[in-house]
């Protein structure tokens, strides 16, 4: 379930006349819409059977097989601590390459649905909020201000740190 | 330098060659006086003046054609001309040294590496049966070719030594004397001197600085020597110590040498021209000549043709060999599923063959791959022979060695991890399980003792077998010795097999000394390391005074591994087949609790404790009830237990594929493997899914505190 208006192909990205790195993909989770680099996005699939993994914390949902290749997936609404919503046609999963410990690694994540690939440029993008705690949420990049609208940028770096994860995990264990 | 008649030498040199040749293989009557002519010839070119006048006074018809002695006695005489002109030259070329193309050296170093494996392979072949011609023309070739390569890049002392061993050879293989051990350990001691030259070029070709070159004089002496004294007749007489040899002690065995006129010219030689291999071979036919008259020259033999059967492989890097099966492992399971779901096409009869047709080229394709990546385990066998070899020598033990199924496959991945415990288990055979001669003879044993490797194919896996006839494995003394390490307390129970394992802990050594060869303690743990990081178990078998066994098993290949697909509630998994020692569907009597929480399992009158993977995973089973169940019996480390599951779905083959590093806290599993419909199934770590309660609670202590202390 690929939309073209997702492509991803560097070589074209690159040939217009901003940077291919402002190039970003828009998905919702829920009410609230989120932006990815288009740089780190390997693929768009539809939603697949995931083969959950015990023992793990709720938002990683499992294993998907990616022609072959077994990929945690992972559901972005869960990790956000957002509404779940239910999965629907415009579920996907987001393949997203990422650093990891031992080179680089694929992840899935869990969309409520993508609609576009914008460019935004740095004057449109404001530093991540602080809500008091005077600790910017760590894998917010910043806001996007696009046609009066607000879009949270990830960095998927930052989302998907294996480290990251074990501790929420261990804290979810501490807090049941 | 190389002026024109240089060459013409060499094309002299050649020249001669061809005719000894000649004269073995087709006899006297092959050399005409055309050929007198021509060599006279390539003689004048040379400017070799004595050369040509020794010719000219050989007139040959086909009335009086010459005589095969004579033939001999020529030839000798021809190069001993040649030589005495040669020599000089000969010290010219070894100034000549390393500013060679790097490349060049590159490959010649690989090349000499995989002859000089090839020359220790076949030579120990030879030690036993010393009738294989074709095994000595392959050492022959091995060493000639490293001449060859080694002249063409100017390296003297590698190519004398390779012309030393090849002249000795060239007895052999005429049958002018058998392969007799101390040939053999010539031949060996001359492939270490060529495998450290190797190594030296490589250091230097990586960027160290050029060592000095090994003196290799003496090593060229008793080479000479030895062959010297071959020619003389004396050919079973060769005592040579290798061992003085290296050491530098004593060059020469005065003793073999009873005629003192040769002693004589032999110490000539080696002061004329201490590494030059040309001057002391040509010297020898000289010696030659009168015995050969004799009939110790063997009739029978027949000319030999040297067929080099080239070799037809090429290189590829793993990663691609991986990928490659990767792809064919997603093809296997696409074309699975497509011949699940030819719905419309049940009808349809010449689709039907097409399919199997398809089935039929896609396991061939996966089998094709996956023997791409085997190899056959004789030369890592090899190898430790050579080992064996050396080390009973030092040890004054008296061991035959035997090997058996040399030819099993296995993949290549395996069997340089294998290596390593190879050594270490050999060591350890040698050193603690077999005893020194006078006390075998003692205990009523033959002197020699026999050591036996082997390997071959059990159902799906590999199992090598090292098994020795000596002291055997005392349990009394391990426990004791356990006990006093700390590694058992006084209360624990344990089954003889559980009691051997202990041989493998770290650090555990029943060795009263420590030997250059083993005692450490290291050896055994390191034996086990490897074995469990490539999936396979060891069990050993002992009986206290008769000798020992181990066994390895091994999976063939990393890549794949034989699973047990089994079912708790909706979820699947994989056990891998190794660890599987047993199935049963269990009764209701069966069952016992310990202090109410734990659970034992009764088979057989041997109390196994319960696991029930529901429980270790916190999923819902289909039912609690132990009957409606089955039970795994699994084993890890010669420990057993029951793993209660739902259901049984089948065996089957996978291809292995890891998990992200986000479930690397999972303790239980190991992997994954996409399954034939499709869908993943996730394989078990039977070890972790056993001891896991304790190391969950331990990480999440671990994870916790870096929080606290932050808040």
């Amino acid at each position: 379930m690929i939309t073209p208006s997702t492509t991803t192909n560097p070589a074209i990205v690159s040939s217009t006349r901003r940077t291919s790195a402002d190039k970003h993909l828009i998905f919702s989770l829920g009410k609230e819409e989120f932006g990815i680099q288009v740089l780190a996005i390997k693929e768009i699939i539809g939603m697949q059977e995931i083969t959950p993994v015990p023992k793990m914390p709720k938002h990683i949902r499992g294993v998907i097989n990616l022609r072959g290749q077994v990929i945690p997936v992972i559901d972005l609404s869960l990790k956000f601590s957002l509404v779940p919503q239910e999965y629907t046609y415009r579920t996907c999963v987001i393949v997203v390459r990422c650093q990891g410990v031992s080179g680089d690694r694929l992840i899935g994540a869990i969309a409520d649905g993508v609609s576009e690939v914008l460019t935004i440029s740095a004057d449109d993008i404001e530093a991540s909020p602080d809500f008091g705690s005077g600790n910017p949420i760590p894998y917010v990049l910043g806001m996007a201000k696009v046609n009066g609208k607000v879009k949270l940028l990830l960095d998927i770096h930052e989302v998907f740190r294996t480290d990251a994860v074990i501790r929420s995990e261990a804290v979810i264990k501490i807090a049941a | 330098m190389p002026a024109p008649e240089d060459n013409a030498t060499r094309g002299l040199l050649q020249a001669i060659d061809d005719l000894a040749l000649q004269l073995m293989v087709q006899g006297a009557v092959s050399i005409t006086q055309k050929c007198i002519t021509a060599l006279a010839t390539l003689a004048e070119a040379a400017g070799q003046r004595d050369v040509v006048a020794e010719l000219k006074t050989i007139k040959l018809s086909k009335s009086k054609p010459l005589t095969e002695d004579f033939g001999r006695e020529l030839v000798a005489r021809l190069q001993v001309l040649v030589a005495k002109e040669e020599v000089p030259k000969v010290e010219a070329v070894q100034s000549f040294s390393f500013e060679e193309d790097p490349e060049l050296l590159g490959d010649f170093v690989l090349e000499s590496e995989e002859h000089l494996a090839t020359i220790e392979e076949k030579i120990l072949v030879l030690e036993k049966d010393p009738s294989l011609m074709d095994t000595i023309h392959a050492v022959f070739r091995s060493f000639h070719s490293i001449k060859g390569l080694a002249g063409f890049l100017g390296l003297a002392g590698v190519q004398a030594v390779a012309h030393e061993v090849e002249t000795l050879l060239d007895h052999a293989r005429n049958g002018r004397i058998g392969v007799t051990s101390e040939v053999v350990d010539l031949v060996l001691e001359s492939s270490e001197y060529l495998k450290e030259e190797v190594a030296l070029i490589k250091a230097k070709l990586a960027g160290a600085a050029l060592p000095a070159v090994r003196d290799n004089a003496k090593l060229l002496a008793v080479l000479s020597k030895a062959t010297a004294d071959i020619a003389a007749g004396k050919s079973i007489s060769i005592e040579t110590k290798p061992v003085l040899v290296a050491s530098g002690a004593t060059p020469l065995d005065h003793t073999a040498v009873e005629n003192a006129a040769a002693e004589a010219e032999i110490e000539e030689m080696i002061s004329a021209a201490p590494a030059s291999a040309v001057e002391p071979v040509m010297a020898t036919p000289i010696a030659i000549v009168p015995s050969l008259a004799s009939p110790a020259v063997e009739p029978t033999l027949a000319p030999v043709t040297v067929r080099e059967t080239a070799s037809t492989s090429i290189r590829v890097e793993t990663s691609k060999l991986d990928r490659l099966m990767d792809m064919v492992g997603e093809m296997v399971i696409a074309q699975a599923i497509l011949a699940n779901t030819r719905v419309s096409a049940q009808d349809d009869a010449s689709l039907a063959g097409k399919m199997s047709q398809l089935a039929r080229i896609t396991s061939e394709v996966q089998r094709c791959a996956m023997s791409m990546r085997m190899m056959p385990i004789g030369p890592l066998f090899q190898k430790n022979a050579k080992l064996v070899r050396d080390l009973s020598r030092r040890n004054g033990k008296h061991v035959s060695l035997e090997l058996v199924g040399e030819s099993t496959e296995l993949d290549k991945t395996i069997a340089e991890e294998l290596s390593d415990p190879l050594l270490h288990m050999i060591r350890n055979a040698l050193d603690h399980g077999i005893e020194p001669p006078e006390e075998r003879v003692a205990a009523g044993k033959d002197a020699t003792a026999s050591l036996c490797i082997t390997a071959e194919h059990q159902a799906g896996q590999i199992v090598i077998s090292i098994s020795d006839d000596g002291r055997g494995l005392d349990p009394d003394r391990i426990r004791r010795k356990a006990l006093q390490n700390g590694l058992i307390d006084e209360a624990a129970q344990l089954t003889e097999q559980e009691i051997f394992h202990l041989i493998f802990a770290p650090g555990f050594s029943t060795a009263e000394k420590i030997t250059d060869i083993s005692g450490r303690g290291v050896g055994m743990d390191v034996v086990r390391q490897h074995v469990e990081g490539l999936r396979g178990r060891i069990e050993i078998d002992s009986v206290l005074g008769k000798g020992t066994t181990f066994k390895i098993h091994l999976p063939l290949t990393l890549a794949i591994i034989e699973g047990l697909v089994i079912v708790v509630g909706e979820h699947r998994y994989i056990i891998p087949l190794f660890s599987v020692r047993e199935m049963l569907r269990p009764t209701e009597e069966m069952l016992f609790t310990v202090q109410g929480s734990d659970e034992m399992i009764l088979l057989r009158g041997t109390l196994l404790p319960l696991v029930r993977l529901h429980k270790r995973f916190e999923t819902t089973p289909r039912s609690e009830n132990i009957c409606e169940g089955l039970l795994v019996v699994c084993e890890f480390a010669a420990k057993r237990y029951c793993l209660f599951v739902d259901d049984l779905l089948g065996r089957q083959e996978v291809v292995i594929k890891s998990l992200d590093e986000a479930f690397k806290t999972v303790k239980g599993l190991v992997g994954s493997a996409i399954l034939g419909d499709g869908r993943i199934g996730l394989i078990l770590d039977v070890a972790g899914i056993f001891l896991r309660p304790v190391h969950v609670f331990e990480e999440a202590i671990h994870e916790i505190e870096p929080e606290h202390r932050a808040a």
